[in-house]
């Protein structure tokens, strides 16, 4: 006759498979506090495995929550209306004092300084902004606020304000690790973009370092690695965003577009056509159930959604929206985690922010303390204990 | 044609009965079934006489299937007693009922998710194994989530 041949590791007594059964329920912050009861508490809560199973159930009972930061917001106006947070379903209601921006650098407010939000996954946020003339870039975990400033970088070009540089952020599965990449172009470069006009095509004597490409591995080190990587030719404006399956840039090769795809594990660049090669059409990138989608939209006309359902086969793109309700402009933004289109249909200049519930049919507009001033990065709040503890820490010699 | 009933054995050797029709909504009771047949007695080595009675107590609910949920909560709801929910949640998780699992853990989670660090330990019965020095340490490393 069998038995029931669970053999229980047991926490004091307390089984370890009940225990985390519990305790998987408490939000981020108050688990981080939890790792302070004992040290099999510390070790359980910090185990990867854990970290993982909480994330995916936070995903999954998301009561979805929206971030929208005004571009370059200054450091000591965090609320309203520069930073608002909005539940999916009433956008219109704002939700106060949801998002605070720890304070890591006691001088700042000496600086005048502007917030960018650069990206965000798995609950992390990329950030940074300018002290003196340097980006100090950051990683931040709003469900914890916690806060973590990352080395300087070297900076081959001189001063930054010659320079454009612009960053992404993902995360690698392979190596279970966040990665910041960094691409930095010499002013001069894209001035000769501007003369060189549409066509954007290259000398192709110019220096092969002409844009610089720096990768920040959080895991591995507390500081930048040199890529695999270092170049990419021909580029022009970089819509970058950090996801589960890699980064992918819009930009310009040769005379026509294409999306750059920057695979996070082996730090290699490959190129994948576009659903439809047009250049009247304005395409944005955006991720849409967890699939890398195209919003491509045709001024005063449709607004098109191109899904490529396997990763880098251009034979997948498939058709999967045509917005053509609104009857206005729309400039789109990307989906939600619970796939609602998200857009600034501007009438005017009267200019809004909106999600649309496309199973539904249904327009709801945000709600500001104003009206929406400048361009806005908006971020899903996602409650996640994700965090990186720095080497030699009270929480690792447990 | 008699209902079919099984004998489960509790660590302290008491014997409860139950038709196996209702038993089965355990999965590894119904794994056990399938594997032998278990016409004689089923030994649940961990599962103490108390919490079994309790077990038993669920699987025999006569409950209409909309009503299930409520009558789940309600039953964690009146077993409000840290130390009983936790063996009914390790007799649920080793039986294998998930439905009655999850209310279990939940109802702690609950009751815990607002208590101090020294309360959890007083609940939970757990040592604090940390010197004064090392509780200083960590809880200065993570004085953001206090």
């Amino acid at each position: 006759m069998p038995t029931c041949k669970m053999a229980p590791t047991t926490i004091n007594n307390l089984p370890l498979d009940v225990l985390s059964r519990i305790l998987i329920r408490f939000r981020a912050k108050p688990l981080a506090r939890m790792r302070c009861v004992s040290k099999p508490w510390n070790s359980l809560l910090s185990q990867p495995a854990f970290i993982k199973s909480h994330l995916h159930r936070s995903i999954q009972n998301n009561q979805e929550i929206l971030m929208v930061f005004a571009i370059g917001f200054p450091f000591d106006h965090q609320q309203s209306p520069f930073t608002t947070a909005h539940l999916s379903k009433f956008p219109h209601l704002v939700i106060p004092n949801f998002i605070q921006i720890p304070v890591v650098d006691p001088n700042l407010s000496e600086w005048s300084t502007c917030y960018h939000i650069h990206g965000s996954v798995n609950g992390l946020i990329c950030l940074s902004y300018k002290r003196i003339d340097e980006p100090v870039i950051q990683i931040w975990n709003p469900s914890l606020s916690a806060m973590l400033t990352l080395p300087p970088y070297a900076n081959p070009f001189g001063s930054t304000d010659k320079n454009f540089i612009q960053f992404g952020f993902g995360f690698d599965p392979k190596t279970d690790d966040y990665k910041i990449i960094k691409f930095m172009i010499p002013k001069p470069m894209i001035f000769l973009c501007l003369f060189n006009g549409l066509s954007l095509d290259f000398d192709d004597n110019l220096p092969s370092e002409k844009i610089q490409v720096e990768i920040y591995k959080s895991v591995h080190g507390n500081q930048w690695f040199p890529p695999n990587v270092t170049r990419i030719d021909d580029r022009d404006e970089m819509a970058m965003m950090g996801t589960f399956i890699g980064l992918v840039i819009l930009m310009s090769v040769g005379s026509k577009k294409a999306i750059v795809a920057f695979d996070l594990g082996d730090e290699t660049f490959s190129e994948i056509c576009l659903p439809v090669d047009n250049l009247d059409r304005q395409n944005t990138l955006g991720i849409l159930g967890g699939k890398l989608c195209v919003m491509s939209c045709v001024e005063d006309h449709d607004c098109q959604v191109w899904v490529m359902n396997e990763y880098r086969v251009v034979e997948s793109w498939t058709k999967n929206h045509a917005f053509s309700q609104f009857s206005f402009e729309v400039a789109p933004y990307g989906f939600t985690l619970n796939n609602e289109f998200l857009c600034e249909p501007s009438a005017g200049y009267n200019r809004r922010l909106a999600l649309y519930d496309p199973s539904e049919a249904k327009v709801k507009y945000f709600k500001f303390a104003g009206r929406l001033l400048s361009n806005v990065k908006v971020v899903e709040y996602v409650d996640s204990l994700v965090w990186t503890a720095p080497r030699g820490s009270a929480s690792r010699k447990d | 044609m008699s209902k079919k009933t099984l004998t489960l054995m509790s660590k302290d050797k008491q014997l409860f009965n139950i038709e196996e029709h209702l038993a089965v909504q355990s999965v590894t009771i119904r794994n056990m079934v399938k594997e032998d047949g278990a016409s004689s007695v089923i030994p649940l080595p961990r599962v103490d006489s108390e919490t079994l009675a309790l077990v038993i107590e669920y699987l025999n609910r006569q409950q209409a299937p909309e009503e299930d949920e409520d009558y789940v909560k309600k039953f964690v709801d009146e077993r409000g007693e840290i130390p009983t929910l936790l063996e009914l949640a390790q007799a649920a998780l080793d039986l294998d009922i998930k439905k009655l699992m999850d209310a279990a853990c939940m109802k702690v989670a609950d009751l815990i998710k607002d208590f101090t660090l020294e309360e959890v330990r007083e609940a939970l019965r757990i040592e604090n194994d940390r010197t004064p020095e090392e509780e200083k340490a960590i809880r200065d490393e993570f004085q953001w989530a206090f």
